[in-house]
């Protein structure tokens, strides 16, 4: 990845939310392919979701986290680095 | 999700197959849907010579893998367009994936041809595309014919056939529905055409490219204009997601109930085909569009019409 996360490295995302003094949860950072852009999410529980919010159908893309597939009903967690890669040739 | 198969974890759903695969599943269904174009439209056999069309894209790449692995004779051809910042990092794509996998590879540059198309392109007034596309297909059969292949094999998905039917079919155009399919056979001059992906979407080429480890160009070409189909394939990507396994069907039944009405009206009323005086290549035009193209850059002549031969029956 060629950004830097702007959450600290070592965040771990609990599910213990609901006390003020905790940091936000770390954001879901996705890279986008071909384009080569990246963006980062709050709040994204599944992998289909995360294609809902970049406007594309679940046949479109392929989902990738650590080098693996990711099937939409796949959850993501906070802090994670994933990269969709949308697979219609221009022809 | 689960594999259908095995019941490991999956890692590519396809709802059109109302299936999960992990992913040694997901390789012998794949496998399985190649093998199943290939006997079933009795594309070829393991005693045909094959040369496979190598883009550098993924779907290319990924049909020559496979029917490598099926252990059919395969060898492979590019044909370098000399397109500045594109060309060369397709063709390292093609050469580095053949070296890896100790396939045969045979290259065609148009530059040495006279045909770079960047040259083209400044002497053509029409869109490039059209002409580049003639003159790949051109390369193709030539190569196939003058070196003695029986089967040419493009690495078309459904999701392009599936496009390039429905554009046939609001044009009604008869004399490319009549012979649209996985399989052209040698006829006219030209080699005998097959598509072993035509069962298989673009995302499933996609994972299985991503599942083999196979590294693909992505670039796009500088002079795409967005690819006339993607419209076409965007109202397809809605269809099928409304109801999954429609476009294999839409293809499927236009093979079986469609086609041959289209092709009994072009075999009464169709264009003849006879040798281009110039070159050889089979023409229903006076001398072949390539042939034209090389007269446009001699400057005899104004730009080609680079339409309406049946060399461009196939994309
Ligand atoms: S986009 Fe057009 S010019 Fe570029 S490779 Fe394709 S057909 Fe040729
Ligand atoms: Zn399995
Ligand atoms: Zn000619």
């Amino acid at each position: 990845m060629a950004t830097v996360p702007n959450a600290a490295p070592n965040a771990v995302g609990t599910a213990a939310a609901g006390r003020d003094d905790r940091p936000a949860p770390p954001p879901v950072v996705v890279r986008l392919q071909p384009e080569g852009e990246t963006r980062t999410f709050d709040r994204v529980n599944t992998a289909l979701q995360l294609l809902n919010r970049l406007g594309l159908l679940p046949t479109m893309a392929l989902v990738i986290r650590n080098g693996g597939l990711l099937t939409p009903d796949v959850r993501i967690r906070p802090g994670d680095e994933l990269e969709v890669r949308r697979v219609t040739s221009s022809g | 999700m689960k594999c259908k198969r095995c019941k490991a974890p999956a890692v590519v759903a396809l709802p059109s197959h109302h299936a999960g695969f992990c992913p040694d599943c997901y390789k012998i269904f794949f496998a399985r849907q190649v093998e199943r174009a290939i006997h079933g439209q009795r594309l070829f056999s393991h005693e045909d010579r094959i040369l496979v069309a190598l883009s550098g894209g993924k779907d290319s790449l990924a049909l020559m893998l496979e029917l490598g692995r099926q252990g059919y004779d395969v060898t492979g051809l590019h044909v370098d367009l000399a397109i500045p910042d594109s060309s060369a990092a397709a063709r390292a794509v093609v050469e580095g994936f053949c070296a890896e996998h100790g396939f045969a590879l045979r290259v065609v540059e148009l530059e040495r041809e006279g045909l770079a198309i960047p040259l083209v392109k400044a002497r053509l007034k029409r869109p490039i595309c059209s002409a580049c596309g003639k003159i790949k297909r051109y390369f193709f059969n030539k190569v196939a014919l003058d070196e003695g292949f029986t089967v040419l094999a493009t690495g078309h998905n459904l999701d392009d056939e599936v496009a390039r039917l429905f554009a046939n079919t609001l044009r009604w155009d008869r004399a490319y529905l009549a012979d649209q399919g996985p399989l052209l056979p040698p006829e006219n001059g030209f080699a005998r055409k097959v598509k072993p992906l035509y069962r298989l979407s673009e995302f499933e080429t996609a994972n299985y490219a991503f599942l083999m480890g196979i590294d693909y160009h992505t670039a796009p070409c500088p002079y795409s204009t967005g690819a006339s189909f993607t419209g076409h394939k965007k109202l397809w990507a809605d269809l099928e997601h409304r109801s999954p396994g429609q476009k294999l069907a839409f293809y499927e039944l236009f093979l079986k109930q469609g086609r041959e009405a289209f092709a009994a009206q072009e075999r009464r009323v169709g264009a003849a085909v006879a040798p281009c005086p110039e070159c050889g290549y089979p023409t229903s035009a006076e001398i072949c569009g390539v042939c034209r193209v090389r007269r446009a850059l001699a400057g005899e002549g104004g730009g080609p019409g680079v339409g309406g031969d049946l060399d461009d029956r196939d994309d």
